[in-house]
């Protein structure tokens, strides 16, 4: 790999308050939530589902305004999608242009940004190697399988060169041998790249799989039931490190606060 | 092999078949409203050879193709533009889909009025019904672009101009092309209803002309002339639309 190291973003989330006002009652999802990721650091957000997950992560992409409290990053205050940061999504066979073949649709944010047509080739060139998906680049997402349409979702957001990477749910529908496949991926790249990356999931066993730290989230409105520390040490292994004692001890308290809450 | 497999020309065989009930009973009737196959095939073999025929199918076609045209490039920048707007979109939907069912003949009269029997008046017509298809097609693809694509774009930052270039745009093709393969067929139809009913030129003004004159032959051999011509501009529509959203349906 020829990537330069790239340093991930600091994100600081402040007493972030989200309250949906209109249609009759208003519903207040999110309660103070407080966080501190450091650049670099794979948070996992996982809560039972309706939580709130997903409304916490279009705050921090911007496409949601708070209603109290701040999101910065690197000290600088989120208000709309901010450029160091890019983003992948559960519904990948919409998220990608079906019009586009897969270089297409990975240059798209780079042609958006006003990057140089050479430049933009490299970046995509080298998206598509980092994620596996070689000799793949004139096909259309539809000619592909549900693993391969992540793959290009996640190239597509390593392409625009991110700082902090936020996935919501990204493996959520493809088949179990696929997921663990593109969980490793996901560990690959923040490896090659040392990016901040977020994971919301419902999945406790990805979460404590891919995570430095587990930020628990239960109740309505949702708040901070724990942030737990994942000392499992990498490189992470499939095999070894879900047979590890202390998987299966973090999977259990992190089971628990959820279950417990409910 | 494609003659091994029956479904490839089952159609021939039908259509002969068709043809050569027609001829058996139209000899046995021996009516004048029912020329035999036979007497057909000889007066459409004389008719291609006039220039008159030619003229009017120019004629005709021209007229449906300029309505086309022009009936498209109006509905399509309206129909964005009703789709993009909310409330553009609840105020004039009653009114679009109830300019949409009025056959266009219903206005034939008003027109006619307006142009007398021109080019412009069967344009206009043709105009009219197609109008309203397209227009009402446009503003339903705007309005089913998805939102996560939207929100997508958004991510990226992407401008109102870009995701309606990148999203909203490749989102209403399909939409549209179906409007343009409903409005084509009627674009067809109107023009030689303009002619039949209104004395419009082109093909619809002659098949009248022969029918008052009680030429049947050339009444069908006009009636073919028009299915092939209808047959024709399907295919063509239906291959620009197989090419042009490939995605469709993935």
């Amino acid at each position: 790999m020829t990537h330069p190291k790239r340093t991930g973003a600091r994100l600081e989330l402040k007493d972030v308050t989200k309250t949906y006002t209109g249609h009759g009652e208003d519903k207040h999802v999110l309660d103070r939530i407080n966080c501190i990721v450091e650049p670099g650091e794979f948070l996992s957000i996982v809560g039972p589902s309706g939580v709130g997950k997903t409304t916490l992560l279009r705050l921090l992409t911007g496409l949601t305004p708070v209603t109290s409290g701040e999101i910065l990053l690197d000290g600088k205050r989120v208000t709309s999608p901010p450029e160091d940061l890019a983003i992948v999504l559960q519904e990948y066979t919409r998220s990608l242009m079906p019009w586009l073949t897969v270089e297409k649709n990975i240059e798209l944010p780079l042609k958006l940004k006003k990057i140089a047509k050479e430049e933009r080739r490299e970046r995509v060139q080298s998206a598509i190697l980092e994620v596996g998906l070689e000799g793949n680049d004139s096909r259309y997402p539809w000619q592909l399988s549900g693993g391969m349409q992540q793959r290009v979702a996640i190239a597509r957001a390593l392409a625009s060169r991110p700082r902090i990477l936020v996935m919501d749910e990204p493996f959520a529908s493809v088949d179990a041998q696929t997921r663990l496949d593109l969980e490793d991926l996901v560990l690959k790249v923040r490896d090659d790249f040392g990016i901040t990356t977020l994971l919301v999931t419902h999945d406790m066993d990805e979460a404590v799989y891919l995570a430095d730290r587990v930020l628990v989230l239960t109740g309505k409105p949702a708040h901070v039931a724990a942030e737990i520390a994942v000392p499992l040490g990498y490189p992470r292994d499939q095999v070894d490190t879900r047979a590890h004692p202390d998987f299966g001890h973090l999977r259990g308290e992190i089971y628990q606060l959820i279950r417990g809450k409910r | 092999m494609r003659f091994a497999n029956p479904k490839n020309w089952l159609w021939l065989v039908s259509f002969g078949g068709a043809i050569l009930i027609w001829q058996l009973v139209s000899v046995n009737l021996n009516d004048r409203p029912f020329p035999s196959a036979s007497k057909i095939s000889n007066a459409l073999f004389v008719m291609l050879q006039t220039g008159e025929f030619w003229g009017d199918l120019g004629v005709t076609f021209l007229i449906a193709m300029t309505g086309l045209i022009i009936g498209i490039a109006l509905a399509v920048p309206l129909g964005l533009l009703v789709g993009l707007n909310e409330f553009a979109f609840r105020s004039t939907k009653f009114i679009l889909d109830f300019l949409k069912v009025i056959p266009p003949i219903v206005v034939l009269p008003l027109v006619l009025l307006m142009f007398g029997t021109t080019v412009k008046f069967s344009v206009t017509l043709v105009v009219f019904g197609v109008l309203f298809s397209v227009l009402v097609q446009a503003t339903y693809g705007v309005r089913d672009t998805d939102p996560v694509l939207l929100d997508t774009l958004s991510a990226f930052n992407a401008s109102r101009y870009a995701r309606l270039k990148y999203a909203v745009l490749p989102s209403a093709l399909p939409f549209i092309a179906t409007g343009t393969k409903i409005a084509t067929s009627a674009a067809v139809i109107v023009s030689i209803v303009t002619g039949l009913v209104g004395s419009g030129p082109g093909l619809g003004h002659s098949l009248s002309v022969a029918q008052t004159g009680g030429n049947f032959p050339n009444v069908y051999a006009y009636v073919v002339v028009l299915g092939v011509v209808g047959i024709l501009v399907n295919m063509l529509v239906s291959a620009m639309d197989r090419r042009i959203i490939f995605w469709r349906g993935k």
